[in-house]
């Protein structure tokens, strides 16, 4: 199997409180792979870490060899690696097709001069990424939803259609921060269903999510985090019966 | 509301290319061609700032500058050097340009407010400048004999030439930023508006559009600043202080910034509310645009484009009543 | 030039820098209270001050109250005129973002400036000065006794003010608030009010800061534009969110302004020290006090 994330002894440290300590954890090629732990134990840091979004204090941050730590948000993007977020941040005013576009905004070259102008292979390009978009949809299931608002939907799928924005990046590592938070049983079975589609498609997935049933269906590894340490790691089974993880989530 | 349809851009053409006959047939209303050209010459500054916040929502208070350096260096150039006007137009646009990077790359990777505060002084700054060189500017006197701009050979000598110089600028302007608007620059800065946080985690580099969009927004001040000059042949500091950038800013609030059009819009109400409705009560005027901006902001957020919206919902609304 | 003769002109222009400094010092402080509680800039801080001198005037000239009783009664009828901007600007504005609210406070600020121009006309007003105009002899330069009056209010207001924000238990929970809204309504702060008298508090300091210096620099209905964005770049000098910093960050430009003034030109001096604000925002954004991680977690 490839690695392709790799973190190592990482700190991150808000006005001397340790949000993380000594953190570190590996991704595979293709993986689903889980983040949990009680409240405030520093998933959501993490993500954010990974992301670019918050810088860390200290240790190292791979990403396919390449040391990430401190990248601007835009530049770890470009780089493979998307996200969700966890209060869902869909660019509201937005038609659902083109929250999609905007996620392929890296992979476009227009500027604004050319775009401006509206040159020919301005339009041209304008065409692909339309239908890259629409494909996108289509694989989610908001094909017909295409020219709402991106605010007028349900939140279960504002939630679908960031994933649908975050793969038009084309990552090869994909973040989601409880994407199943607010949906329903049939909506969490449709989710899961999409997740494995996802990993079909060769893509990783770092996974925040509360929902323990659907995590231990669809996770191939797990990290534990508490109080921002890492206190288990492995496959569901063994996080299952670990006994300093039922300690953390049901003896603190 | 982002959508502007190809009809919409004929149906304008159509009224900038009619309207100023219009006013030449009605004596009584001949002046206002007059007031019209000044309207497109702020309609010039207005798309830009609409872009720069409605769309990428960052406040500038320092347009004023950037439409007096242009002004200057065209009024400068021309009479005290000779040299040729759209040359010195040229010239003045990289200047401006040149100036807004400056100012834009450390205050736009900043907070909000930075930009604001920042453009401030910068325009202060200007306004001083315009009144301490005197050997250049003319200070607080003026400078005069600004000659006239002419295009392959024909003098434009006319206010009907000079309208249709200025107001085909704008429409080029118009163009220009509805396609911008409607591609992956414009997603890119309508995504920032909504959320940075997002937008960048999409691949979009928030602070360089917010830079390129405060450069281009200053370019276009810049050329409207050289029409001014060539139009009005003389220029006076108090043409660009600091409440000729509030005006700027009251123009994109009241028309409604988060449309092109209300750009437009603003700019010509605020022409007609300087030269035509206001003029005569001169006490007033502070405190009358101060109302108008703090109304504005309070009970019509979205500017008076919102309006027939606002108001065919309320009629929808009534239908809707009336057949339950 | 002999020495002696230079170092009193040096002298002298470094006290008119400190006094001038004070003023953009208590509207820097101004600028903080309110930031502190609500991440808001008020763009119409230094109508504040201009508020403060011209009212001054009509209680001390106009109705020819006791100089005490004036002074108080402008500092309450500008801390209410502050309470109102809150009540009726700030809460009315349906999507408060960092653009709109800038919008709001800017436009309070062209109405208050439209309204002094009504009320007070164009011209400038003078106020007596509170112990005479009699120059005091130091070391060959002199100081008008008004200048010791700014100076020496400057410090009683920033006392009262950390002892205020330390000790006192309104003060805290405003500390609170500007840390974390929610935890703050937790724990049973009414944040609300505290936005209520952030507002209340830094109109109050302004107003102050319009009494004292009017006798030394006359007042007039548009001072409030200029006095807003020096108070601003003095605020980011010393760092913003900083009361320690806003004091040195004012004192530091008006000295700036004073030796320019006195050395370079006159005609350039509101230049300089503005330009002092863009050198800063190039090089060092988070001020000579400010710590740059802190700013970072700031909202707006």
């Amino acid at each position: 199997m490839e690695l392709i994330l790799s973190v190592d002894s990482l700190d991150v440290i808000f006005g001397g409180l340790a949000a993380l300590k000594d953190v570190g954890f590996t991704i595979q090629k293709g993986v689903i792979k889980s983040l949990i732990g009680p409240n405030g134990a520093g998933k959501s840091t993490m993500l954010n870490v990974i992301t670019g979004v918050i810088q860390s204090t200290k240790g190292d941050i791979h990403f396919y060899g390449k040391r990430i730590n401190g990248l601007a948000a835009h530049k770890i993007s470009r780089l493979g690696i998307s996200r969700t977020f966890q209060h869902v941040e869909t660019f509201a005013k937005m038609s659902v097709l083109e929250n999609v576009m905007v996620g392929c905004h890296s992979h476009m070259s227009a500027n604004l001069l050319t775009s401006g102008l509206s040159l020919f292979n301005v339009r041209r390009e304008e065409d692909r990424v339309k239908n890259e978009a629409l494909a996108l949809l289509d694989f989610v299931g908001l094909l017909d939803k295409k020219y709402q608002e991106a605010s007028s939907l349900p939140i279960g799928e504002q939630r679908i259609l960031e994933i649908a924005r975050a793969l038009a990046t084309r990552p090869k590592l994909l973040c989601l921060d409880e994407p199943a938070a607010g949906l329903n049983e049939s909506d969490t079975n449709q989710f899961s269903i999409l997740v494995r589609e996802i990993k079909k498609k060769g893509i990783s997935i770092l996974l925040i999510e509360h929902d323990m049933k659907l995590v231990m269906k669809i996770s191939d590894e797990l990290t534990v985090l508490n109080y921002g340490q890492k206190i288990a790691e492995g496959t569901p089974i063994e996080i299952q019966n670990d006994p300093v993880v039922h300690e953390a989530y049901l003896g603190g | 509301m982002f959508h502007i349809t190809i009809k919409s851009r004929i149906v304008f053409i159509a009224i900038v290319l009619i309207c100023p006959w219009i006013f030449y047939l009605i004596p009584a209303v001949s002046h206002y061609l007059d007031i019209l050209i000044f309207a497109g010459i702020y309609c010039l500054i207005t798309i830009g700032l609409s872009l720069l916040m409605g769309y990428a929502g960052q406040i500038s208070l320092g347009h004023a500058a950037f439409f007096g350096i242009g002004a200057y260096i065209s009024g400068i150039l021309t009479t005290k050097y000779g040299l040729n006007p759209w040359v010195c137009i040229l010239i003045a646009l990289f200047v401006s340009g040149f100036i807004a990077y400056c100012i834009g790359v450390p205050t736009l990777k900043l907070h909000g407010h930075y930009l604001a505060m920042g453009t401030l002084a910068f325009g202060i700054i200007t306004f001083i400048i315009f009144n301490e060189e005197i050997t250049y500017t003319g200070g607080p006197d003026g400078m005069g004999n600004i000659k006239e701009l002419q295009l392959l050979g024909f003098p434009i000598d006319t206010n009907m030439k000079y309208y249709y110089l200025v107001w085909l600028t704008v429409v080029l302007a118009l163009l220009f930023s509805v396609n911008l608007i409607q591609s992956r620059v414009g997603r890119a800065l309508r995504a920032i508006h909504t959320s940075e946080v997002a937008a960048s985690s999409m691949g979009v580099n928030v602070a360089g559009y917010k830079i390129q969009i405060f450069v281009f927004s200053a370019i276009l001040a810049s050329i409207s600043g050289s029409f001014y000059a060539h139009y009005i042949k003389f220029l006076n500091p108090t043409s660009f202080d600091l409440f000729f950038s509030i005006k700027l800013l009251i123009m994109i609030v009241m028309g409604g910034m988060r449309s092109i059009w209300g750009a437009i819009i603003g700019a010509v109400i605020i022409a007609f509310l300087s030269f035509e409705w206001l003029g005569a009560f001169h006490e007033f005027e502070t405190l009358a645009y101060g109302a108008i901006l703090l109304l504005v902001t309070i009970f019509l957020p979205d500017g008076l484009v919102s309006l027939p919206g606002k108001f065919s919902e309320q009629i929808n609304k009534y239908l809707s009543k009336i057949k339950a | 030039m002999d020495s002696a003769f230079f170092f009193t002109y040096f002298l002298q222009f470094v006290i008119s820098g400190i006094t001038i400094g004070s003023i953009y010092a208590m509207v820097a402080v101004g600028f903080n209270i309110i930031y502190n509680v609500t991440e808001i800039i008020n763009f119409a801080q230094g109508e504040f001050v201009m508020l403060g001198g011209l009212i001054m005037v009509i209680f001390y000239n106009k109705l020819d109250l006791p100089i005490l009783i004036a002074f108080l009664m402008t500092v309450i009828v500008v801390a209410m005129i502050g309470l109102l901007i809150d009540q009726i600007v700030i809460k009315s504005i349906k999507q408060p973002t960092v653009l709109t609210l800038i919008i709001g406070t800017i436009a309070t600020s062209i109405l208050l400036k439209g309204a002094a121009m009504f009320i007070w006309g164009k011209n400038p007003y003078d106020l007596p000065a509170f112990s005479g105009r009699e120059a005091i002899n130091f070391f060959g330069a002199v100081i008008q006794p008004q200048a010791l009056w700014v100076i020496g209010i400057l410090v009683v207001v920033v006392g009262l003010l950390s002892f205020f924000f330390e000790k006192s238990i309104i003060g805290k929970a405003m500390r609170a608030c500007s840390d974390n809204q929610d935890a703050a309504l937790l724990v049973g702060i009414s944040v609300k009010r505290m936005i209520l008298l952030s507002f209340a508090l830094s109109a109050a300091i302004g107003a102050v800061a319009g009494v004292i210096v009017t006798p030394i620099a006359l007042m007039e209905y548009d001072r409030g534009a200029m006095l807003a964005v020096k108070g601003f770049a003095a605020l980011i000098l010393g760092g913003l969110g900083s009361f320690p910093g806003a004091v040195i960050g004012g004192l530091l430009l008006g000295l700036i302004e004073a030796l320019v003034a006195g050395y370079i030109s006159s005609g350039y001096k509101d230049a300089f020290a503005l330009a002092v604000l863009l050198i800063l925002l190039f090089v060092r954004p988070h001020g000579i006090l400010g710590n740059p991680t802190v700013a970072k977690f700031k909202k707006f």
